[in-house]
């Protein structure tokens, strides 16, 4: 569904974010994207939305090039692709709800948006999804009043009310600890699979690509050195898509 | 630096600000004072202001009080609604290199004191609540534009970049991302400013204005003390009651 | 929390513009009706045209009324105009049919306007001096009163709380309220003036050092209780080299504020520059009222630039 062919990002300053990136991605596929800090995770997976505007090739999805997509196109686009932030990127003076509704911004105008009048459609695939990610108790609370990895659900959620065909997860679990982390990255693939959802996961901690993706994309220095599925990934293969021995942190632990 | 280098360097501020002082209080000249004259004065002051009272000017003294906070009301609200562009005009996130030119407006705005800017206002509108209100009402943008912009600037990218990544447009990343993180810190800025133009509101009755400044400054030169100490009683409760009532909001909102 | 109080949150937090734009209507309808102002007032042109004449005549522009007939220019002058004596106005106003006021730049005004600057030297040097002494005499008595009014140094909780009380009292007065009160007592001149500016400075002074005070770090002074120092010794050793940047950013602040206000206090009869902005208003004679606000702006501009460098040194 999603098919990467020479794509360049040379940032302003003359740094290459991204070099003669060519990659398919298949329907349902739980990707996770391996690599260091810098090696360029997070522009791959920002190039798919195009919040990253790559500097050459071309990047279809449905057969369309995103590079090439007018801003109403693109926005229709953005609609039907779900992301979730490291930092969560919630409006932490806001209600869960209104935060999980802002999924649906896409979809409505200006003059509803601006009054908060969302389609009571909305409001209830916003509430579905809250409970998805079992958090429907929490609905008017003040996203602050949550814990980090209530935080990063209630951004899941707000993807999930998005109803998309794909979700970009950058560093998900890099600011939860051990068990919250896997709890999140349990709701991920579990989601992933009940909706059919192609999902890409940018990841530090390769324990944790190994038992959740389907597949492991390894990156360094802006170019891909590893792809395969990861029941064949070995400790061998992140030396080699590091391209230095693996530490302890570089890896997470397992649940409790 | 080096430690002496800061060592010389303070003792040339504090020298400086030594012969500052010892010019002022040497050259300064009091034409004309005796004790033997402003002692009773300020005896007869006290005593008009604190033992003489007058309590049945208070009703009166309450009506024109409660005009000078409306003053107040709705010049915070003018500058608070005013303010909203030139802050976004001079924050550096929104409006990129041209925020000098905004930062450059607000403090030309800022510099203009609420006096002047009442004392063309009451040509042009007469004397009267409107001219106070104006003056107010201008004023404010300064020091509120700047807060406001400050507090743009500070903000978090993220949920804007999230409303971005699922397909808002570019107002409702301002609205749904950018206001909901602004919001409680404007509303803040905005009640400071209603301490400030509570008692700006009464100097510029002084001035012209409507309010309770103007009999204050009848009594003040007709020498009715009994009156000037009702209506500081007045004054000072308001003052005080608003300090307290929103200082507890703001500590809420933030 | 009970459903009641949940399903209210839920109302305000799922309807935030709404109820924010209801209240600032509410706001602004309230007062403006009471007081009885309205738009009106300010989108009348006749309003603004009114301050644009004071605003010209604050600068060195001349008003000329003239009169259109046919080809002819004739004019009401000023005396000192170009046209005085030339033309008889009680003629001109009765033959006038359509009126039109002109202003006209006079570099000759504007030479009298720069001569001007000379002759207001001495309430100029007597604003600075108003807040230069003011600044001083607030500010060394708000030391020890800071230190009184601590909760941490303070020894009785009375004496705290009277001077908490008395300070906060002090600011809800308005300065130039007080200098009005205290020029009834003094007179006019800078005196009034001075001790208006030194009781602020001290409640402002004051207030900011205790709050710095009161959030030090009570380890030295534990340690100079610890070797048995005395409550001064306990101050010189221990709290002051703390507060000692604190206060002079204080003083910087407030010799700011006190320069700002020291331009306007005159306007009430405590000396300085703003006495003169009063006496030219009453007299109307608008092109030195100009040249006095031009003063009082560059004297705050300088201000600003002054205290920014300076706190730049500071920190």
């Amino acid at each position: 569904m999603l098919e990467f062919k020479g794509i360049q990002k040379v940032w302003p300053n003359g740094t290459k974010g991204l070099q003669d990136i060519n990659l398919k991605i298949n329907e349902g596929e739980f990707v996770a994207i391996v690599g260091l800090s810098g090696a360029g995770k997070s522009t791959l997976i920002r190039t798919i939305n195009r919040l990253v505007q790559p500097t050459e090739g071309e990047l279809l999805a449905d057969g369309m090039d995103v590079c090439k997509m007018n801003e109403a196109q693109l926005r229709a686009w953005r609609t039907k692709v779900g992301m979730i932030f490291q930092s969560y990127n919630l409006v932490k003076r806001s209600s869960v709800l209104r935060n999980v509704l802002s999924g649906r911004l896409g979809h409505i105008g200006n003059v509803r948006s601006i009054l908060g009048l969302f389609p009571a459609a909305d409001i209830k695939l916003a509430k579905e999804a809250l409970e998805r990610v079992g958090l429907s108790e929490k609905i008017d609370s003040r996203a602050d009043e949550l814990s980090g990895g209530q935080q990063q659900r209630v951004s899941i959620a707000r993807a999930l009310t998005q109803q998309p065909k794909l979700i970009l997860a950058d560093e998900p679990v890099a600011s939860l600890d051990p068990p919250t982390g896997h709890a999140v990255m349990n709701d991920l693939r579990r989601i992933s699979r009940e909706d059919k959802i192609t999902t890409l996961v940018n990841i530090h901690f390769i324990d944790m690509a190994q038992e959740y993706a389907d597949r492991i994309i390894g990156m360094r220095a802006g170019r891909i050195v590893y792809d395969g599925p990861a029941s064949q990934v070995t400790e061998q293969t992140f030396e080699e898509i590091y391209g230095r021995r693996i530490r302890p942190d570089d890896l997470r632990g397992n649940e409790a | 630096m080096s430690k002496t280098m800061r060592r010389y360097q303070a003792a040339l501020y504090a020298g400086l600000a030594l012969v500052l002082v010892l010019w002022a209080t040497t050259t300064a000249r009091f034409d004309g004072f005796s004790w033997s004259q402003v002692l009773p004065n300020i005896l007869g002051i006290l005593r008009g202001i604190f033992l003489g009272t007058d309590w049945a000017y208070a009703a009166e003294g309450t009506v024109k009080l409660l005009q000078t906070m409306e003053m107040a009301v709705l010049g915070t609200l003018i500058a608070a609604v005013l303010a909203l562009p030139f802050a976004f005009l001079a924050s550096r996130n929104v409006a990129a290199r041209f925020a000098g030119v905004g930062r450059f407006l607000l403090n030309v705005i800022r510099t203009v004191p609420e006096i002047i800017l009442a004392i063309i206002f009451i040509k042009g509108v007469g004397p009267g609540a409107m001219a106070g209100v104006l003056a107010m009402g201008i004023h404010s943008i300064g020091l509120m534009g700047k807060l406001y912009a400050d507090a743009v600037e500070a903000i978090d990218k993220g949920p804007i970049e999230a409303i971005q990544a699922c397909g808002g447009n570019r107002l409702q990343q301002i609205w749904y991302g950018m206001i909901p993180q602004v919001l409680p810190e404007f509303a803040s800025f905005v009640l400071y400013r209603f301490e400030i133009n509570a008692r700006a509101a009464v100097v510029l009755g002084v001035v012209g204005a409507a309010g309770i400044g103007t009999p204050l400054l009848f009594a003040i030169l007709s020498g009715e003390w009994g009156r000037v100490g009702i209506i500081l009683l007045l004054i000072v409760v308001a003052v005080s009651l608003i300090d307290l009532g929103s200082g507890k909001l703001r500590k809420k909102l933030v | 929390m009970s459903s009641e109080k949940k399903r209210a949150k839920g109302f305000f937090s799922r309807r935030p513009a709404l109820w924010v734009t209801a209240l600032l209507l509410l706001l602004y309808i309230v007062p403006s009706a009471h007081l009885k102002i309205g738009p009106g007032e300010f989108l009348n042109g006749e309003n603004w045209r009114q301050m644009a004449d004071l605003v010209y005549r604050l600068g060195p522009f001349e008003r000329i009324n003239t009169c259109k007939n046919a080809n002819l220019v004739w004019g009401e002058t000023d005396p000192e105009g170009p046209w005085s004596g030339k033309l008889d106005p009680v003629k001109v106003a009765a033959v006038c049919e359509r009126e039109e006021t002109l202003y006209w730049f006079r570099p000759d005004f504007l030479k009298a306007q720069v001569a001007y600057v000379g002759n207001i030297k001495a309430p100029l040097l007597d604003t600075f001096r108003m807040a230069i002494i003011g600044t001083f005499i607030g500010s060394l008595l708000a030391v020890p009163a800071a230190l009184y009014s601590s909760q941490n140094l303070a020894r009785k909780r009375w004496v705290y709380l009277t001077a908490r009380t008395v300070m906060n009292l002090i600011r809800t007065v308005p300065d130039l309220v007080l200098a009005a009160i205290l020029v009834g007592a003094f007179g006019t001149g800078a005196l009034p003036g001075i001790i208006a500016l030194s009781i602020f400075s001290f409640a402002i002074v004051a207030k900011l050092l205790s709050e710095s005070i009161e959030s030090i770090d009570p380890g030295p002074i534990e340690a100079i209780q610890a070797t048995g120092g005395s409550w001064w010794q306990q101050i010189a050793f221990g709290v002051w080299p703390q507060i000692l940047p604190n206060f002079m950013g204080y003083v910087l602040y407030v010799l700011e504020v006190n320069v700002r206000s020291s331009t306007v206090l005159g306007y009430v009869g405590a000396g300085g520059i703003g006495l003169e902005l009063q006496t030219n208003l009453n007299l109307g004679r608008f092109r030195e009222v100009g040249v006095v606000i031009v003063v009082m702006l560059v004297i705050v501009v300088a201000m600003d630039w002054v205290s920014n460098k300076l706190r730049e040194r500071l920190v």
